[in-house]
């Protein structure tokens, strides 16, 4: 049973989003929320996302509604990818926690594997400067566990 | 005039616990070890017991060991899809002697050292090493079997950090016997005798409760260790070609891969899973993937040796032509074939084990 309805939605800056029942209902949360209350005029308050992420969130979304029947995987693959590539970390940081908060399991997903894949290759010092991290360990600590996973410091061979 | 809201900076220390958690699970899993110099948090983080769940049931690493320990033995990391070098020189052996290395389970792989230039005649010693964590042990002399046949580590239990390697040869009464190595008693034990059978080569697998070799008559033989039933099971017919059969151990189980060979060059190659059907107490070949003729010519242009080489490594079964520097990848799960980056000029290379190396994230003994 597909709902008509139109769905509005309020960013924690009060501006006001219209998307299609089917659109709103990728989330979770909207989803037991509109199952309770059905279609209403009254515009969802979400105060945890801002304007500009909820934007992008819908635009996930909207592209995501159709995307399993009539779109490759191959395809949808590459749209996430093209969606992520140019967001900066404040912005990656914002839509993992928006897409947690909304309980999108895919966009979830997505971002995460986007941040892990940005950092894998760096150093823990990296990490460190990255995600704020005070570095709690003693010299001592920090040299037996490079001793320990020696290897995996190890730089890598190319032919 | 309405107030000026500033809108807050989302900082990555503000991520949720459980978030970070997330995103580390994504990593791969060489970055688990990388990661642990980050903090004390971190540290203990990768040391979990979920982290090292996530490690154990990953891609294993493809190791390459010269026969030599003096050299390094390399490393390919199918997540990053590069190589590195790793020293197995923590392990103590007389220079002139090859050490081999011949099976591998959980991390740990099972070599054999000093085993002098009577092959046969002479027990060798058994070694237990630990690549990733610098470890290793020598298995003491085993009681019963005198002359081994073949070999094989099994993967280390769920709840335990225990090992076992088993041991198939002759005793000094020319029965054939199995003999297993505890790691905890440190003691070998007889667990069963084995019917006359003779095996072509070193290599056996342990898989899914039995263990595998291949036989002198082209057979493989299933030995189930729990119940100590022998079942032999002949190759796979194909156009009434014989297939030159050799087995390797992957993710879904045990693969036996069949070279067709026609005028000493491989025309063909296609691989069977050897699946255990228990209705009828027997096993069945089930067809897993064929080498396209394209790949086959590939194959064949990348040495002047008709001999290869192959192992399962996870879900991936790694080909290498004798005297070949380039490595041949089939993806069991998404039967797909590819050309792994080219390791290295060195020669030195050339004649190498190589084994799987699954990452255990908490293993550190041996």
């Amino acid at each position: 049973m597909v709902k008509e309805c139109k769905v509005k939605l309020k960013s924690s800056d009060d501006k006001i989003f219209e998307v299609d029942y089917a659109v709103a209902i990728q989330s979770q949360i909207l989803n037991n929320t509109l199952g309770h209350t059905g279609c209403t005029d009254s515009a969802l308050p979400l105060h945890n996302v801002s304007s500009q992420i909820l934007a992008k969130v819908i635009d996930y979304c909207e592209y995501h509604v159709n995307a399993s029947s009539t779109i490759s995987e191959k395809d949808v693959k590459m749209w996430d990818q093209e969606f992520v590539k140019h967001l900066d970390q404040a912005t990656l940081l914002d839509l993992l926690m928006a897409a947690q908060y909304l309980g999108i399991h895919n966009l979830q997903e997505l971002t995460c594997q986007t941040v892990a894949d940005r950092i894998k290759d760096k150093r823990p010092e990296d990490i460190r400067e990255i995600f704020n991290i005070q570095n709690d360990l003693t010299p001592e600590e920090e040299e037996e566990i490079r001793c320990e996973n020696e290897w995996a410091f190890e730089e890598e061979v190319s032919p | 005039m309405g107030k000026l809201r500033l809108r807050k900076q989302t900082m990555w220390s503000d991520l949720p616990e459980y978030l970070m958690e997330r995103i580390l699970e994504c990593l791969p899993v060489d970055c688990f070890f990388r990661f642990r110099a980050v903090c004390n948090t971190w540290n203990t983080l990768f040391s979990s017991q979920h982290f090292n769940s996530i490690a154990r049931n990953s891609q294993p690493f493809l190791i390459l060991c010269p026969s030599s320990t003096q050299m390094p033995s390399l490393l390919y990391s199918f997540f990053t899809h590069t190589w590195r070098t790793i020293s197995l020189s923590f392990i103590p052996h007389e220079c002139q002697c090859p050490i081999n290395f011949r099976g591998s389970a959980s991390g740990l792989l099972l070599a054999d050292i000093n085993a002098n230039f009577c092959f046969g005649y002479s027990s060798p010693t058994l070694c237990v090493c630990n690549p990733l964590s610098q470890m290793y042990s020598l298995l003491p002399e085993m009681g019963s079997v005198s002359r081994i046949m073949a070999k094989a580590i099994l993967p280390v239990g769920d709840k335990t950090n225990e090992y076992t390697v088993m041991v198939v040869g002759m005793s000094s009464t020319d029965r054939v016997l199995l003999e297993a190595y505890n790691s905890t008693t440190k003691a070998w034990k007889v667990a069963g005798t084995i019917p006359d059978v003779h095996i072509r080569n070193e290599n056996m697998f342990f898989c899914k409760g039995s263990l595998f070799c291949v036989t002198a008559s082209g057979g493989i033989m299933a030995y189930n260790v729990e119940q100590g039933i022998t079942t032999i099971v002949s190759m796979p017919t194909v156009d009434a070609h014989n297939l030159w059969a050799r087995l390797v151990c992957c993710k879904i189980g045990l693969v036996v891969v069949g070279a067709i060979e026609e005028n000493h060059s491989l025309k063909g190659l296609i691989m069977w899973e050897l699946v255990f059907h228990e209705m009828v107490k027997d096993y069945k070949w089930v067809e897993i993937g064929k080498m396209p003729n394209s790949v086959c010519e590939e194959f064949r242009r990348s040495s002047n040796s008709n001999w290869f080489d192959c192992v399962g490594v996870g879900d991936k079964i790694c080909f290498r032509a004798n005297e070949s520097m380039l490595i041949l990848v089939y993806d069991v799960s998404r039967a797909s074939w590819n050309w792994l980056a080219k390791f290295c000029e060195d020669l030195r290379f050339v004649s190498m084990g190589w084994l799987p190396l699954q990452p255990m994230s908490n293993l550190k003994f041996c």
